[in-house]
C-alpha cells in the first residue's frame, strides 16, 4: 500500500504531538497519584510501627515504676518491724523491772506467763532484722 | 511522675528510585546524541525514511526539540528533581512518538528504507509513556539502599 502524503505529514505529526503531550500529561498525573498512594501507605506503616515502639516504651517504664514501688514497700515494712521490735524490747525490760516489785506469787506467775508470751511472739513474728544503715 | 522517653519522629523516606534515575539518564543521553547528530551532521540523515519527518519540520527543529528533552531528562537524573523528571519523561515520550510516527508514515508513502525503524522508535515511545505512569520516587528507596549496602558488606 502506497499513500501520497504531500503536506499531510506536518498535520499528522502536529496532531500526534498534541495527542502525545495530552497522553503524557495524563499518565504523569496517574504516576503522581500512584506515588502519593505509596507514600500514604508507607506513612501508615511507619505510624503503626511507631505505635508499637511507644507501647513497648510505656510498658518498660511501668515495669520500672512497679519495681521502685515494691522496693519502697519492702523498706517501709522492714522499718515498721524494727520499730515494733524495739517497742516490745522496751516493754520486756519494763515488765521485768515491774516483776521485781510485785509481792504475791500469783502476780509473779501471771507476769512470767505474760513475759513468756511476749518472748514467743518476738521469736516467731519479729526475728531480729539487721539495720541496713548500721555498718560493722 | 516522669514521662517515657520521647520517641524519634517519622523519617520522610522519599528518594528517587535508582531505576528512574538510570532510565532518565539513558533517555537523556539518547536524545542528546540524536539531537547533536541532527544539528551538527544533518547530512547523516539521508535515509528516505526521514522524508515525512523533515517535510513536517526542518532538521534543526527536531535537533533542538530532542536536545531539550535530553537536557530535561539528564538534569532530572542528576538533581533528583521530580517535576523536571516528569517534564523530561513527557517530553521524551512525545519526541520519540513523533519520530516513530514519522518513520511509520514513510512506510505508507513507500519511502521507508527499513520497517525496523518505526517498530523500535514506537516501542521506545511506549516505554516512555509507561514510565510516565509510574512513581518516580519511592518511600522505601532509602531503606532498600541501606539494606542492600548492609547485605553486600
Amino acid at each position: 500500500m502506497q499513500v501520497d502524503l504531500p503536506g499531510w505529514s506536518q498535520f499528522i505529526l502536529a496532531l500526534v504531538a498534541v495527542a502525545g503531550a495530552l497522553g503524557a500529561h495524563r499518565l504523569n498525573k496517574r504516576g503522581q497519584v500512584t506515588q502519593a498512594a505509596q507514600q500514604s501507605a508507607a506513612n501508615e506503616l511507619a505510624s503503626r510501627a511507631q505505635g508499637f515502639d511507644e507501647m513497648e516504651a510505656v510498658v518498660e517504664w511501668q515495669a520500672k515504676q512497679i519495681e521502685k514501688l515494691e522496693a519502697r514497700a519492702d523498706k517501709d515494712a522492714q522499718a515498721q518491724a524494727r520499730r515494733c521490735r524495739a517497742s516490745l524490747d522496751h516493754f520486756t525490760t519494763a515488765f521485768i523491772t515491774l516483776m521485781g516489785q510485785v509481792g504475791t506469787e500469783e502476780a509473779k506467775r501471771s507476769a512470767e506467763k505474760a513475759l513468756t508470751e511476749v518472748e514467743v511472739h518476738l521469736a516467731e513474728d519479729h526475728p531480729p532484722i539487721p539495720d541496713p544503715t548500721l555498718h560493722d | 511522675m516522669t514521662q517515657p522517653e520521647k520517641l524519634p519522629i517519622l523519617q520522610p523516606a522519599n528518594d528517587m528510585t535508582a531505576r528512574a534515575r538510570w532510565y532518565l539518564g539513558i533517555a537523556g543521553v539518547r536524545h542528546l546524541l540524536v539531537g547533536a547528530f541532527a544539528l551538527l551532521m544533518p547530512e547523516a540523515f539521508k535515509s528516505t525514511s526521514f522524508i515525512p519527518i523533515i517535510e513536517a519540520a526542518p532538521l534543526w527543529f527536531w535537533a533542538v526539540f530532542s536536545i531539550g528533552a535530553g537536557i530535561a531528562c539528564l538534569g532530572a537524573s542528576l538533581t533528583k528533581s521530580e517535576p523536571l523528571a516528569r517534564l523530561g519523561m513527557a517530553w521524551s515520550a512525545v519526541v520519540t512518538l513523533l519520530i516513530g510516527v514519522g518513520l511509520l508514515l514513510s512506510v505508507f508513502t513507500g519511502q521507508s528504507s527499513s520497517p525496523t525503524g518505526p517498530i523500535i522508535w514506537l516501542a521506545v515511545a511506549l516505554k516512555d509513556f509507561v514510565v510516565c505512569a509510574q512513581p518516580i520516587r519511592s518511600p522505601f528507596e532509602g531503606l532498600t539502599e541501606r539494606l542492600a549496602r548492609k547485605h553486600s558488606t
